[in-house]
């Protein structure tokens, strides 16, 4: 069991500053979310977590061993234990790749080989999938189907940390709700680690154990859910909370 | 009635991808229309002002106050379009041109529908963007695009939409790219315009927890058809028929204390691949065989209880 660390981390864009010294800590298979509004900073914290961009400064760990700066076989290591699976899977997926094309490719960087079919047929099982579907294009794939590809390809090399960044949010409703529950049993079946990033506080209470919220590249509060939830304590937090449209019309906020 | 839609059929080449639509909304009532993409909810909304791609052909009957739609040129639309059809689009960033200003564009449609002067449509364009909520109008007017944040913008655009008081707005998931914080507003905003204004409103989305917040009724629509319509408290609280019932259970609530969403096994069938009987049978937990016989989308899950049949 792993834990990740992130301490005092900082980044800027030429003149914005986009995040501002955010400490994070994600517990061995737990679920940490991370909202906020656009613009905020979290999709930038993945990628800083994920090495995708460089910090200006502070310190990322996992188990102790630092990540900032490692290089090559290193470097590749520490990319198989952490995935990162996005909001757009088509973006995401090689459109020019089948999908068996697209699941072998982790076991060529991270294994040096070809997956067997059978690890093929079992990754697909694992995220809800027909193995008739390996000789598909991303193109002929519903939206819901190759968000699960995309989780697959994340899978395929055994991660302990996976980030998800805005996985759900360009999912139709029912898909949504699909994708969430998978999500939620791989964590506890591979006793994942996870960090959710997403705009919609509406479902981190089904996705996240804990969460942070973040506000101009700071984090303003954090906790566990249910009391972040049921007792905001920080302005921006309380107002976000109240913004999010409840599905009840009788609940109605008179205008 | 403001708007009348019968026996509604859209095809796309030869497949038919909307079906026997119907609804009205009268003056003063806003109507949600939702479903998951794919549904039809878009095509058949935008069918109301005639702006289905070309490819699309529509059946059947729109009348916006006792006048048919369906048929009418080209020319004929772009003079309903705009003065009796606003409508507002999710991103209003694809509906304003960048090389001109905000108060430009805006004063545009007033000259063209209203036979507006170039002054007087300009301090009318003023008017209207301080109608929608924002700050120091006349300096905001001469402003371009770009310089107007997302919410700004579909202020903006709402602005331009009700400039000429239409009879009927249509707004198609006017605040899906909006931040939370920004939807709350822009949802308050349409709604008390549609009140003050009296206009009838046709709300598109696929978001439950808009439509709660803004709609008097709701038609849900599954593979092409209306499966579903009625008052939304009554529709929140007791959905009839199961792909609402599903849908609403499938709909976060950030309420929720922990607990495991439910979710609607399967996909929605694509146009052209619609089972025969109802649409939803093989994704219903309730279906029987008598079902996949049933001849439109209404659920005959209320007929079978009074027979006995299901429990």
């Amino acid at each position: 069991m792993k834990s990740l660390d992130v301490r005092g981390l900082r980044k800027r864009f030429g003149s914005v500053e986009a995040v501002r010294g955010v400490d994070l800590d994600l517990r061995p298979g737990e679920t940490l979310a991370l909202v906020g509004e656009s613009g905020s900073g979290k999709s930038t914290i993945a990628r800083l977590v994920l090495q995708l961009i460089t910090p200006d400064s502070g310190s990322i760990e996992l188990d102790g061993q630092s990540l900032i700066g490692l290089r090559g076989d290193a470097l590749r290591a520490m990319r198989r234990r952490l995935q990162m699976i996005f909001q757009d899977p088509y973006g995401s997926l090689d459109p020019t790749l089948s999908i068996r094309q697209v699941l072998a490719e982790p076991f060529r960087v991270h294994f040096r080989r070809r997956p067997a079919e059978d690890e093929l047929d079992r990754l697909m099982g694992d995220v809800g999938l027909s193995s008739s579907l390996l000789d598909r294009m991303p193109h002929e794939l519903s939206g819901g189907q190759r968000q699960r590809v995309a989780i697959a390809r994340a899978l395929a090399v055994q991660p302990e940390f996976i980030a998800c960044d805005e996985v759900v949010s360009a999912l139709d409703v029912s898909t949504r709700a699909q994708i969430l529950t998978l999500l939620r049993s791989l964590q506890k079946t591979r006793s994942l680690s996870m960090l959710f990033i997403t705009h919609d506080l509406a479902i981190v209470p089904y996705i996240a154990q804990r969460v942070a919220v973040i506000y101009r590249g700071e984090i303003v509060e954090r906790g566990d859910v249910d009391e972040i939830f049921s007792r905001p304590q920080h302005a921006y937090t309380q107002a976000l909370l109240a913004a999010v449209p409840v599905p009840d019309p009788r609940l109605r906020d008179a205008a | 009635m403001t708007l009348e839609v019968r026996d509604l059929a859209i095809t796309l080449g030869a497949v038919s991808v909307v079906e026997g639509v119907s609804f009205s909304v009268p003056a003063g009532r806003t109507l949600g229309l939702v479903g998951e993409s794919g549904a039809g909810k878009s095509l058949t909304s935008m069918s109301i002002p005639g702006l289905l791609p070309p490819e699309a052909k529509a059946r059947g009957s729109i009348r916006l106050m006792g006048r048919e739609l369906i048929g009418l040129s080209n020319a004929g639309l772009l003079r309903v379009r705009g003065r009796q059809i606003g409508v507002v689009f999710q991103e209003p960033r694809q509906s304003f041109n960048p090389a001109f200003t905000v108060g430009e564009q805006i004063a545009e449609t007033l000259r063209w529908h209203e036979s507006l002067g170039r002054r007087a449509a300009h301090a009318r364009a003023v008017e209207l963007l301080g109608e929608v909520g924002i700050d120091r109008p006349a300096e905001r007017a001469n402003g371009y695009p770009h310089t107007f944040s997302g919410g700004m913008l579909q202020r903006a655009m709402i602005a331009m939409a009700i400039a000429c008081r239409p009879a009927l707005l249509i707004a198609d998931e006017p605040t899906s790219a909006l931040d939370v914080t920004v939807q709350a507003q822009i949802l308050k905003l349409l709604r008390s315009l549609q009140k003050s204004l009296g206009m009838a409103m046709l709300f598109v989305s696929h978001d439950m927890g808009t439509v709660a917040q803004v709609c008097d009724e709701v038609a849900v629509m599954y593979a092409g058809q209306i499966v579903e319509h009625s008052d939304a408290l009554a529709l929140f609280s007791r959905p009839r028929h199961p792909y609402t019932e599903g849908l609403l259970r499938s709909v976060p609530d950030v309420r929720a204390r922990g607990g495991e969403l439910y979710s609607i096994a399967g996909a929605m069938p694509l146009p052209g691949k619609h089972p025969a009987g109802c649409r939803f049978a093989d994704r219903c937990p309730y279906a029987i065989d008598a079902c996949r016989a049933a001849p439109d989308a209404q659920c005959i899950r209320d007929e079978l209880a009074l027979a006995g049949v299901l429990r």
